[in-house]
C-alpha cells in the first residue's frame, strides 16, 4: 500500500484516538504525524504483512501509543519541575471565532464528559467520517463493538443534553 | 419504542473545527520522513547479514530476515562471524528474548486483545529458532556447565567475552543501519547475566583455586551490572506496558536497587567490615569456653597470644576467673590448664593444687623413664603437667635430662612418624624451650619442612589436622605459620595458596575468622613473604576481571543498540 492511502485511511481516527487519550487537538495532530512517519520508516519491523491495512493499523496504533506516552511523560516531567506556574492556555485566534449555536456548545461539553470508550469512538469516527472498519482496526476490536459503542455514545449524549436543558428550565422557573 | 439519540450531523458539526487539512497533514508526515534515512539491511556486508540472521526475534524483524535469506549466495568465510557470535547469542540474547516474549504474550493476554497476533508470532518464531538450533544450544550449555565444573570458569568467561565482542561489532553495525532494539538487548543481557554469573560464582567458590579476593565479590559485581542495565532499560520502557496505568519498570528498578545493594553489602561483609584488633581484644576478654570446651580454648589461645604480642593489653580478668573455677573442679580440662600456663594466667603453684596432680606426675615420670617418644595424646594432655613439674622442680635430674631427648626425638622423626602432627611438633618445640633446651631451627628444619609440605592441602590452600584429611583448617594452618616463624618457610610451598586460604571470607564465623586474621597477620610478617605482585593478582583473579569485562560488554551492547520506537 502507498503511504498516502494509509494516511487517508487512518488520519482522522488516529488524531481522534490520540485526542481521546488526552492530548490537546494540536498536539494530537503532531503526534499523529510523527506516528505515521515512524510507522512508515520502520514498517519492516512490523510483525506481519504491513501491506495488509489491518496489520498496519494495529502497528500504527502501537507506534502512536508509544509516541503519546513519551509526550505525556515529558509533559509530566515539565509540570513537576514548574508546579508553581499555572498551565498556559492555548492561544485563541479571536478573528475566527463564530457564534456557536447553544445546542452545539452543549453537545461539545457533553462529548467531553462521555465515558472514555464512547468518547474514543465518537472522536475517531466523526472527526473525518471515517468508516467503522478503520476505527475497529485501530482499536483492535470487532466492528460490531464499535457500532455498539457509537450507538451507546449518541444515546448518552442525548440524555446528557436533555438533562442539562431540563435543569436549566427548572432553574429559570419563578 | 424508538430511543432518542443525538444526530450524526450535530456531532460532525461539533468536531468540524478540529479537522485538519489532508494536504498539510500529509506534507508534515513527508517532512518528517525526509528527515530520517530509511533502513536497508541489504547494504550490510554478507558476513554481517549472516551474523544478524541468527539474532532472535525482537532485535531483527522477520522482513529483514527474509531480506537476508533472499540475498546473494554467501561468499567464502561469510559465516565465520555468525559462528563466532553464536555462544553469546545463545546464552544472552536467546534466553533473554524468550523470556521477554513470554512476558509480552502475558501482557497481550492481560490486555485482552485476542486479535493481536504479534505476540503469538514472536513465540512461533522463537520456537522455530530453538528447533533449528536446538542441539547446538544444548551442546553449548553442556560445555558451559562442564567448563565451570572443572574449574575453568575464567576460560569460559574468556570465550564469552570473545564471542560477545564479535556480537558487539555486529550489533554496532546493525545500530548504524538503525536496526536493533535496546530494550530487547538490555533485557536479554540482564536475563543471561544472572544465571551465568550465579553459576560462575558457585563454581568459582567450588573451584578451590587461588584467590586473593573473596569470590562473593563476583556476586556484587553482577548485582551492580544488572542494576546498571536495569537503569538503562527503565528510561526506555514505556509506562504501563505490562500493568495498566503504572510504570512497572521504575518500581521494579527501585526494588532491584534496594535488593542488589542489600545483597552486595551482605556478600561483601568481609571486605567492607574486616576483622579489627578491637574485635579480637573484645573476644579475648570475653572468653567463654563453655560452648565448645577444649577446641574453643585452643582457638582462644591463638588469638589471645596475638593480642599480647601486638601490645593490645587485653584484660584477662574473666579468663582468670574461668581458670580459677577450672582448677577447683575434680577433673579439670587439661587443655585449659595448658593454655593458662602458656599464657601466664596460671602459675605452677596454682596448677599443682589441681586434684590428682600427683597421680599425673607419677605417670609422666614413668613415661620419661621409658626414654622413648611420647604418644601424641600424652603430649597434648600432659603439657600442663610437664610445665608444672619443670617449674616446680618435681622431676629428678636424670628425668630432666631424658625429657629433652624424648622431645627432640619427636622432632627428629617428625617427617616419618605416622602420628606426628603440626600441633604436636609445635608443642614439642615449645616444651623444649620450657625445659631449657630451645631448639636449633637448622637441626630440625628439614623434618619440619617435610611435615609442612605433607600437611599442606592445595584443595583450599590451608594445612590439615591429619595426613588423611583432604582440606585444610584454620587451627592447623595457624600452627603451621607459627612453625614457619621458627623453622622458616619451606621451599616448594606455594605461598599464594596459603594466602588464598587466609583471605577473609563471608562463610567464616568467630572464632575461626579471628584465628585466620591473626594467622594472616603473622604470615605477612614472615621473613621472605612478599605481597602478591600485580601480575599474580591479575592472573589469579582472572574470573573476576573476566566477569567485569563481560558485564561492561553487556552494558555497552545495550547502549549502542537503538532505542525502541515501539514495543507493541
Amino acid at each position: 500500500m502507498e503511504l498516502d492511502e494509509l494516511i487517508n485511511a487512518y488520519r482522522g481516527p488516529l488524531i481522534g484516538l490520540i485526542a481521546a487519550w488526552g492530548a490537546p487537538w494540536h498536539e494530537a495532530t503532531e503526534i499523529a504525524q510523527d506516528s505515521f512517519a515512524d510507522a512508515w520508516l520502520n514498517r519492516e519491523s512490523c510483525r506481519g504483512d504491513w501491506n495488509d491495512p489491518e496489520v498496519f493499523g494495529r502497528w500504527l496504533r502501537g507506534v502512536a501509543l508509544n509516541r503519546y506516552r513519551n509526550w505525556s511523560r515529558g509533559r509530566r516531567r515539565w509540570f513537576r519541575l514548574f508546579t508553581f506556574a499555572a498551565e498556559p492556555m492555548d492561544p485563541v485566534d479571536t478573528s475566527t471565532l463564530q457564534e456557536v449555536p447553544e445546542h452545539l456548545a452543549q453537545l461539545r461539553e457533553a462529548v467531553d464528559r462521555l465515558p472514555q470508550m464512547q468518547r474514543q469512538v465518537i472522536l475517531m469516527h466523526y472527526l473525518e467520517d471515517t468508516s467503522v472498519k478503520e476505527v475497529a482496526t485501530l482499536l483492535s476490536v470487532p466492528v460490531k463493538t464499535v457500532e455498539g459503542r457509537l450507538y451507546q455514545a449518541r444515546r448518552a449524549l442525548h440524555r446528557m443534553i436533555t438533562d442539562q436543558t431540563d435543569s436549566k428550565t427548572t432553574e429559570t422557573l419563578p | 419504542m424508538i430511543e432518542e439519540i443525538v444526530s450524526e450531523e450535530d456531532i460532525r458539526a461539533v468536531l468540524q473545527p478540529q479537522r485538519v487539512d489532508p494536504g498539510t497533514f500529509a506534507a508534515g508526515v513527508r517532512e518528517r520522513l525526509s528527515a530520517q534515512p530509511e533502513v536497508k539491511i541489504a547494504s550490510l556486508s554478507p558476513a554481517l547479514q549472516y551474523a544478524a540472521a541468527i539474532l532472535p526475534a525482537g532485535i531483527i524483524s522477520q522482513k529483514q530476515l527474509a531480506e537476508i535469506a533472499g540475498g546473494a549466495a554467501p561468499a567464502k568465510g561469510s559465516k565465520l562471524l555468525a559462528v563466532l557470535v553464536y555462544p553469546a547469542v545463545c546464552f544472552f540474547l536467546l534466553i533473554g528474548a524468550t523470556l521477554v516474549s513470554v512476558f509480552k504474550i502475558r501482557g497481550i493476554q492481560a490486555q485482552n486483545l485476542p486479535d493481536s497476533t504479534d505476540g503469538k508470532q514472536l513465540v512461533v518464531r522463537m520456537k522455530r529458532w530453538q528447533n533449528s538450533q536446538g542441539w547446538k544450544m544444548a551442546a553449548l550449555f553442556v560445555i558451559t556447565v562442564a567448563t565451570m565444573w572443572y574449574g575453568a570458569t575464567w576460560l569460559l568467561f574468556l570465550g564469552f567475552i570473545a564471542s560477545f565482542s564479535v556480537l558487539i561489532y555486529v550489533l554496532r553495525s546493525l545500530a548504524k543501519a538503525g536496526i536493533g532494539n535496546r530494550l530487547v538487548v538490555g533485557q536479554s543481557c540482564f536475563i543471561g547475566l544472572i544465571p551465568l554469573m550465579s553459576l560462575g560464582q558457585i563454581m568459582a567458590m567450588r573451584s578451590q583455586g587461588i584467590h586473593f579476593v573473596e569470590q562473593s565479590v563476583l556476586a556484587a559485581i553482577v548485582f551492580a551490572g544488572v542494576t546498571i542495565l536495569s537503569g538503562l532499560m527503565v528510561g526506555i520502557m514505556p509506562p504501563g506496558h505490562y500493568c495498566r496505568g503504572t510504570n512497572p519498570g521504575r518500581a521494579a528498578f527501585i526494588l532491584q536497587v534496594i535488593i542488589c545493594v542489600g545483597l552486595s553489602i551482605w556478600s561483601l561483609r568481609p571486605v567492607i567490615w574486616p576483622v579489627t584488633p578491637q574485635q579480637m581484644k573484645d573476644y579475648v576478654e570475653s572468653f567463654d569456653h563453655t560452648s565448645r570446651g577444649s577446641v574453643n580454648a585452643e582457638y582462644w589461645e591463638i588469638v589471645a597470644e596475638w593480642t599480647v604480642e601486638s601490645g593490645l593489653h587485653p584484660d584477662f580478668a574473666k579468663p582468670e576467673q574461668l581458670l580459677a573455677a577450672e582448677i577447683a573442679k575434680d577433673q579439670p580440662n587439661p587443655i585449659l590448664l595448658a593454655t593458662g600456663l602458656r599464657l601466664g594466667l596460671l602459675s605452677a603453684a596454682q596448677a599443682s593444687t589441681v586434684y590428682n596432680y600427683e597421680g599425673n606426675l607419677r605417670f609422666l615420670r614413668q613415661q620419661v623413664e621409658l626414654d622413648r617418644p611420647f604418644h601424641v595424646s600424652l603430649l597434648i594432655f600432659y603439657d600442663w603437667v610437664i610445665r608444672t613439674a619443670v617449674a616446680r622442680g618435681d622431676l629428678s635430674g636424670p628425668q630432666l635430662d631424658k625429657l629433652p631427648n624424648v622431645l627432640q626425638r619427636m622432632l627428629e622423626t617428625a617427617d616419618t612418624a605416622p602420628d606426628a602432627t603440626l600441633a604436636t611438633v609445635l608443642q614439642a618445640t615449645r616444651l623444649l624451650k620450657v625445659v631449657g633446651k630451645p631448639v636449633d631451627p637448622i637441626q630440625y628444619r628439614r623434618q619440619v619442612h617435610d611435615l609442612l609440605r605433607r600437611f599442606h592441602r592445595t584443595g583450599n590452600g590451608g594445612f590439615c589436622y591429619g595426613p588423611r584429611e583432604s582440606v585444610g583448617s584454620a587451627r592447623p594452618t595457624a600452627y603451621a605459620i607459627e612453625l614457619m616463624q621458627i623453622y622458616g618457610v619451606p621451599e616448594g610451598l606455594d605461598l599464594n595458596w596459603v594466602r588464598s586460604f587466609l583471605k577473609p571470607t563471608w562463610t567464616l564465623r568467630p572464632p575461626e575468622k579471628y584465628v585466620l586474621a591473626v594467622t594472616l597477620d603473622r604470615f605477612n610478617k614472615l621473613p621472605g613473604v612478599a605481597p602478591p605482585t600485580w601480575r599474580e593478582i591479575l592472573y589469579y583473579e582472572r574470573t573476576l576481571l573476566a566477569a567485569i569485562v563481560l558485564i561492561g560488554l553487556c552494558i555497552y551492547a545495550t547502549l549502542l543498540s537503538p532505542k525502541p520506537r515501539y514495543v507493541e
